[in-house]
């Protein structure tokens, strides 16, 4: 059976309750892209349950729909569905059970499932009967709230009685609806909801009919202030200065507490264990390598409880309405607006969030440009090198840092979309649409909120977890190997296999005023970003034993202020951490993003695009700017 | 649904230039083919009562409140709903 509906109804909430899965929700609509299968018992035996992204009609215009349309008709390996449970929010009873009607004129066996009953009840003080709709649509039709799990037991044992039925035909996809047609469902579906909705209080037909069009109180008297045109832009502002600045301010004290039982577990784990090789490896490589990431946990948690509290109260929409205009100017559209905001999460849902954008070219450039914003991998990097840049006199300077590169990951992506629109030859002629549903403004959900930083935060480490400790492995090895007895540990690493390999790149590296040390680790960083850190706490030789817990400094950021370049000049300057930050910006070190980049794109010509030029354009931007900065007479 | 509203200056209002929080209703969808069957299925059909809750400077992109809910427009797809005032 499938489970199908307008965008934004409650299908995944729904899902997740006759599952049992916790599929991440999102009150944003078009956050199913891809179908999902699971199983859930149904009128006494298991049965297979799919999840689908929205569709207003049978007729597709976006990727997201086509699979709907297509899981629908059978055309995917699942074959045709034996029973499909059409999601209807009550509060847009017209629009919402127009699928429905299509569904059942094409030959399915429907189930409708009303859902936000509450909102309807509480908020706009009406009520619903459900026995009329399911007469006059001569289906089954069933109250849940898939959140509460009410009504799921019911709408279980109806899908079963359904399913006893005889089947006559296979459904088969209709021919687009003309205006007359839709026009009449529309009338038939407008009888229904005049019937079947109360509201109390209305006199006339007219009245009660424009409130049941209304939203409800709440939403329509914040929409006054979200969406005008002034106030709505400063508050649009407000919001993301928050978000952005509280990622550095908020997580520092966390982030010194979680670095400090770091070196102190690595200075335990080396006192208790045989002082042998074996025991490097595991607290300087996997432990000081694991830790130099894990100090920035605290920073990924705050990004994402601050997505996932926009997520959930439905303002995404309304900032995408605002930004829809500039977006616009460079080829993009609003739609556009919630993958770019994801995308400073992690790059790659990003990526397979761009199916619900209907028009091909926006959809090609929003993905181009998602490499460039700030993804959470990179802000172990940032951190890092801010910190260090940072005068612990004047803490500000780290934060302010942090959010101007937020602000220029943001403009660099809107020049990348307007540079690369020239060159892509794609339809340009009709005015691609926007269309976007608004939907209701909710409290967000704390359980939801936390629910979903937790499975974010959690596929951020499993992410970078295994790739960290192979890299850390790895490393270790290539500057320890072959090992010299009675030799110290920088004659070691100078001798070393990866001091030899380092040789290559240096030539690489010096224009960057860096050495090759840390292009052992940019190099490592190509795997993925945050490697980075690990990486470099590596090569610069981080040794828990001395530094133990009362250490003033992080011990890392110790290493590189000692950190020196053959002549005897320190390796990290201004110039050189800055040239660092600007590589970073622009470079695409994320196998995955690639390959999802494919994915999404059908063929490797973006991808290539993507990974040549943003990696060119890197390495250009940070020499020029490390050249820049000495000739001006910075360090 | 034949009535019309009174001060139908022979059909030719879009969304566009509707004032703030007025109800209004549709007479007509017209434009590029798949844009109007796209608006007509989200329904925005004729006799349908609609009203402009917000708007972004140039009317680009207009917030329409149709049928318990609100859609974000651009200037060319609201273009393409010929209204006429209630009341």
């Amino acid at each position: 059976m499938v489970l199908v509906g307008q965008p934004n109804s409650g299908k995944t909430t729904l899902y997740n309750a006759l599952t049992g899965s916790h599929y991440r929700t999102v009150n944003y609509p078009g956050s199913t892209v891809e179908y999902a299968v699971g199983r859930g018992p149904v009128g006494g035996r298991a049965a297979r349950v799919m999840d689908t992204p929205g569709i207003s009609s049978l007729t597709s215009q976006s990727p997201d729909e086509e699979v709907t349309a297509r899981l629908l008709f059978g055309e995917s390996r699942h074959g045709p569905p034996d029973a499909v449970v059409v999601v209807a929010d009550v509060t847009q009873l017209c629009r919402h059970l127009y699928p429905a009607k299509q569904l059942i004129q094409s030959g399915h066996r429907v189930v409708v499932a009303l859902t936000m009953a509450d909102i309807l009840e509480r908020r706009k003080k009406m009520s619903l009967d459900t026995a009329v709709v399911a007469a006059q649509l001569g289906c089954p039709v069933v109250r849940v709230d898939g959140r509460t799990g009410a009504g799921v037991e019911e709408l279980r044992r109806k899908i079963g009685e359904r399913l006893q039925e005889f089947h006559l035909k296979p459904p088969t996809l209709p021919a687009p609806a003309q205006e007359a047609d839709i026009s009449s469902v529309y009338r038939d579906l407008e009888r229904i909801q005049t019937e079947a909705i109360r509201v109390t209080g209305a006199g006339s037909d007219l009245q009660k009919r424009l409130s049941v069009c209304m939203p409800d109180a709440l939403t329509d008297r914040l929409d006054r202030i979200f969406l005008h045109p002034v106030l709505g832009v400063i508050f649009f502002g407000a919001i993301m200065t928050v978000i952005f600045t509280s990622i550095f301010w908020l997580a520092q004290p966390m982030m010194d507490a979680i670095d400090r039982s770091v070196s102190i577990l690595a200075g335990a784990v080396g006192a208790i264990l045989p002082d042998i090789w074996l025991t490097q490896l595991i607290t300087d490589g996997v432990i000081m390598g694991a830790g130099a990431v894990a100090v920035f946990i605290p920073q990924i948690v705050i990004l994402f409880l601050g997505l996932g509290m926009l997520e959930d109260s439905g303002y995404l929409s309304r900032g995408a309405m605002i930004v829809d205009r500039p977006l616009a100017a460079v080829g993009l559209s609003g739609r556009g607006f919630v993958p770019i905001l994801s995308g400073f999460a992690c790059a790659i849902p990003a990526m397979m969030s761009t199916r619900a954008i209907p028009n091909a070219r926006e959809r090609l450039l929003t993905i181009f440009i998602l490499p460039l914003m700030v993804c959470s991998a990179r802000l172990p990097v940032y951190g890092l090198l801010l910190s260090f840049l940072t005068p612990p006199d004047r803490p500000w300077i780290g934060g302010l840092g942090l959010t101007g590169l937020y602000l220029f990951s943001v403009a660099s992506g809107l020049i990348g979309a307007a540079l690369f629109g020239r060159f892509l030859k794609l339809e340009k002629s009709n005015r691609p649409a926007l269309l976007l549903e608004l939907p209701a403004i909710r409290r967000p959900k704390l359980r939801v909120v936390v629910a979903t930083t937790y499975q974010r935060t959690k596929s951020f480490i499993q992410k970078a977890g295994g790739t960290i400790l192979a890299i850390a492995v790895i490393l270790w090895v290539l500057t320890h190997f072959p090992p010299r007895p009675g030799m110290t540990e920088g004659e070691v690493l100078a001798g070393s296999v990866g001091a030899s390999i380092g040789q290559w790149i240096e030539p690489v590296m010096r224009p960057l005023g860096l050495d090759w040390r840390v292009g052992v680790a940019m190099i490592c960083a190509f795997a993925a970003r945050e490697v980075f850190v690990g990486a470099l706490a590596l090569v610069l030789l981080v040794s828990s034993a001395p530094y133990g817990g009362g250490a003033l400094e992080a011990p890392l950021l110790l290493a590189m202020r000692n950190a020196v370049l053959p002549d005897g000049s320190p390796l990290f300057t201004l110039s050189s951490c800055i040239g660092l930050i600007v590589f970073f910006v622009f470079a695409l070190q994320c196998m995955s993003t690639v390959v999802v980049s494919r994915k999404e794109t059908g063929g490797w010509r973006i991808p290539g695009i993507q990974l040549g030029a943003f990696t060119l354009v890197a390495y250009v931007a940070a020499v020029f700017s490390v050249q820049i900065l000495r000739w001006l007479g910075l360090p | 649904m034949s009535e019309r509203g009174a001060g139908t200056e022979n059909g030719t209002m879009t969304v566009l230039d509707l004032p703030r929080h007025r109800w209004a209703r549709v007479d007509r969808v017209e434009g590029e083919d798949t844009l109007c069957r796209r608006l007509l299925e989200m329904g925005f059909t004729p006799g349908e009562c609609i009203r402009l809750v917000a708007a972004a400077p140039f009317h680009n992109p207009v917030a329409v409140n149709l049928r318990g809910t609100v859609f974000a427009l651009r200037d060319n797809e609201a273009f393409c709903l010929k209204v006429c005032l209630m009341e």
